[in-house]
């Protein structure tokens, strides 16, 4: 980074307030060419906000730092990253039109590495230019590192088949989110670039299919993009349900999809939904999208669950207590992610509080996200409950009357919505009449202060908290 | 007499960094997570959530200060401003070293919003671009429209942080004193506490004001010379 610019922006950090200084200053990227300051924004709008509030503000800290003499600053919209490309971009043309193959060099060759995923990224400078990216698939996501279990055994076998055989063509694979979809169809993508080492495997989301198509359009590069996709050996299409109510992308990748399926070329597809059942896409693409072999990946059962999670630990180099394991995949059933989160969380916490992994620690550790998971019970349930158990109206706890035998089951059920449901004080306090945080906070001191001295108290919370969360 | 006004200057404005963070108990985890993540040694994602006046925007903010300080670009997307823009102003901040965004809750259930988020998660994961995020409520609890960005959302590091006891308020609120170059009596911020209920934000704000009163007046910070402060505050029309 130049050493101006640096010195600039502690200046205006000194001077600017820190959101701001963060929000609209620092995101700004520098580039110096003969003499001018190309300052770098992501977007157009923080480029008309520093044009409005800060450009000047700038102009003249440079000034300053520079003894007085004018230092010359284009704002623009883009980033080094782009500006390196294009440089890079057009080095290798000249090396091309050198080598005499200028001419049929539409769109630049992917590196030959099957590990790797290309778009287009037009730059409208580019003269044209289609350029390419490589996006590699995620390492992990390999048939060595994938649990398997009566959940996802058809799906396993099936992708392993598509990968070895190229059979099942396409493999669309379904389920809901989080459960190992984007995993399996990667590993199909690593096996393959293993097996044919020269093989373009192409992963994608649908939603960058879409983005990529758009701008394609806008730099007049679509027979680019057209050519580019249909020729790659294996196509990855994440997510395919983000294509609905999309026509002119799902047109294009109608046409796509025919072209690599003619060519033997092996499609993986991912969905939280069987083709026929995503609302928003042609029926003609429904029907092809099922041609192949479609399977789902169920969510896991406990045992599936614990083998994920002792997995993974051992990735980290971590032995996971039986105990251990079964207390976190008992209470967290939802996805195979919130499982990965949870372990991250525990990991985290014994590493940095210098703790033995024990069931113990864990059940402190998690107890916040284990709550979020038992919570079932909103504001008015909580309301409800309590009033009944109190033998009060609800109007009458939500009304400003400060009667003892009002206060206290208030208190309490502002503390169990604090406990359970995991509102902000603010939302809680406008649920309870229109009170302010402050209340809502001196509620929960006053009813944790009386467990630890009413054991009658402490029962009564005890009892509404396990009516509330079963 | 009335008071002597100090000359006006250019209020130095303090700055969110971790040196100036106060580390609890309370979050501990969060923050040496936070500090891991940076160092590229923790995962991509880290998700901190937790009450107003905990220092989740305090941390994403020194997150930024301190890649910066590592020649890199960050950005700081404050969800409390942004929305007054369109989605499209998440675009292109891919191409940043670190993205942090603050009160993510602030965009539950608005379509466009949530599909922009998801999006960048999705182009952050594959550029390998760490991200921070901070919310009132835990990722279950935000009540997402996108279900593929609620799970995303828990994926990694979800971290609570909970709310500082008084006696960290009152370090804290030191430690901002300090910073504006005034010294902050145990007295004086005990009564700030008790009589100001209101956020930490606020009370900062406060001691700027007294910062300048106190240069005005030539007194220093004591509780009669506060209460004076707060009162004349309190009465005069606004």
């Amino acid at each position: 980074m130049s050493a101006l610019w640096t010195a600039c922006l502690q200046h205006l950090e000194k001077t600017v307030s820190a959101q701001e200084f963060n929000t609209w200053v620092r995101p700004l990227q520098v580039h110096e060419e003969l003499g001018t300051l190309l300052l770098l924004a992501p977007n157009r709008f923080v480029l008309d906000r520093v044009k409005a509030h800060f450009l000047e503000h700038i102009e003249n800290s440079l000034n300053k730092l520079n003894n007085g003499d004018k230092t010359q600053v284009l704002l623009q919209v883009g980033s080094r990253k782009k500006i390196l490309d294009k440089t890079l971009s057009n080095t290798k043309k000249v090396a091309s039109g050198r080598g005499g193959k200028g001419k049929n060099a539409k769109v630049l060759p992917l590196r030959s590495s099957a590990k790797t995923s290309g778009f287009f990224n037009h730059s409208p400078s580019n003269h044209g230019r289609a350029h390419i990216v490589n996006s590699p698939l995620n390492a992990k996501f390999t048939f060595n590192n994938f649990i398997t279990g009566q959940c996802n055994q058809l799906a396993h076998a099936a992708a392993l088949q598509a990968a070895e055989n190229c059979d099942f063509n396409p493999l669309f694979i379904y389920g809901g989110v989080g459960l190992g979809k984007t995993h399996l169809m990667q590993a199909v993508g690593h096996a393959l670039g293993q097996l044919q080492p020269n093989s373009r495997v192409v992963y994608l989301h649908s939603e960058r299919f879409v983005s990529e198509m758009v701008k394609a359009i806008q730099n007049k590069v679509i027979d680019d993009f057209k050519d580019y996709y249909r020729s790659v050996d294996v196509l990855l299409l994440d997510d395919i349900q983000f294509l609905a109510g999309k026509v002119r992308s799902q047109e294009e990748f109608f046409h796509t999809f025919n072209t690599l399926i003619e060519g033997h070329q092996q499609v993986v597809i991912t969905s939280d939904r069987v083709p026929g059942a995503i609302n928003g896409l042609e029926e003609r693409l429904k029907s092809r999208l099922g041609s192949g072999l479609t399977v789902s990946v169920d969510p896991p059962p406990l045992n599936t669950r614990m083998d994920i999670l002792r997995n993974k630990a051992a990735q980290s180099a971590v032995r996971l207590p039986d105990d251990v394991a079964w207390f976190i995949a008992d209470n967290i059933e939802s996805n195979v992610r919130e499982l990965e989160g949870a372990l991250h969380r525990l990991l985290a916490s014994a590493r940095f509080l210098h703790q033995d992994i024990t069931l113990d620690f864990s059940q402190q550790a998690l107890k916040d996200l284990i709550v979020t998971q038992l919570r079932v019970c909103t504001i008015n349930d909580i309301q409800q409950v309590v009033a009944e158990y109190y033998k009060i109206s609800v109007e009458e706890m939500m009304s400003k009357r400060r009667h003892r035998y009002i206060v206290r089951p208030r208190q309490m059920a502002i503390s169990l919505a604090k406990e359970l449901t995991q509102q902000s004080l603010a939302s809680i306090g406008n649920a309870f009449g229109g009170r302010d945080r402050t209340t809502i906070m001196h509620s929960c001191k006053t009813i944790n202060s009386l467990k630890t001295k009413d054991q009658e108290l402490r029962q009564d919370y005890q009892n509404l908290s396990k009516v509330l969360q079963h | 007499m009335p008071a002597q006004l100090p000359l006006l200057f250019n209020w130095q404005v303090p700055t969110y960094s971790f040196s100036n963070f106060y580390e609890t108990e309370q979050n501990q985890c969060a923050y040496q997570s936070l500090l891991q993540l940076l160092q590229g040694d923790g995962g991509q994602c880290l998700y901190l959530w937790g009450e107003v006046d905990t220092g989740k925007s305090h941390l994403l903010q020194a997150a930024c200060k301190f890649v910066a300080q590592n020649n890199a670009t960050p950005v700081y997307l404050p969800f409390v401003e942004l929305l007054e823009y369109s989605p499209e102003v998440l675009e292109g901040v891919n191409e940043r070293d670190l993205v942090c965004i603050d009160d993510i809750h602030l965009i539950a259930g608005l379509e466009l919003w949530e599909r922009a988020v998801f999006t960048l998660f999705n182009q952050l994961r594959e550029v390998q671009v760490p991200l921070v995020i901070s919310s009132l409520v835990s990722p279950k609890a935000l009540g997402l429209k996108l279900p593929d960005l609620a799970s995303r959302l828990a994926w990694e590091g979800v971290f609570m942080l909970d709310t500082l006891p008084d006696e960290s308020k009152l370090r804290v609120l030191q430690r901002y004193s300090a910073d504006l170059g005034m010294e902050l009596p145990e007295s004086v911020g005990e009564y700030l506490l008790k009589h100001c209920s209101e956020n930490l934000k606020a009370l900062m704000s406060w001691l700027e004001k007294l910062d300048y009163a106190s240069l005005a007046n030539k007194r220093r910070l004591t509780v009669p010379f506060v209460r004076e402060v707060l009162n004349a505050r309190a009465s005069s029309p606004t």
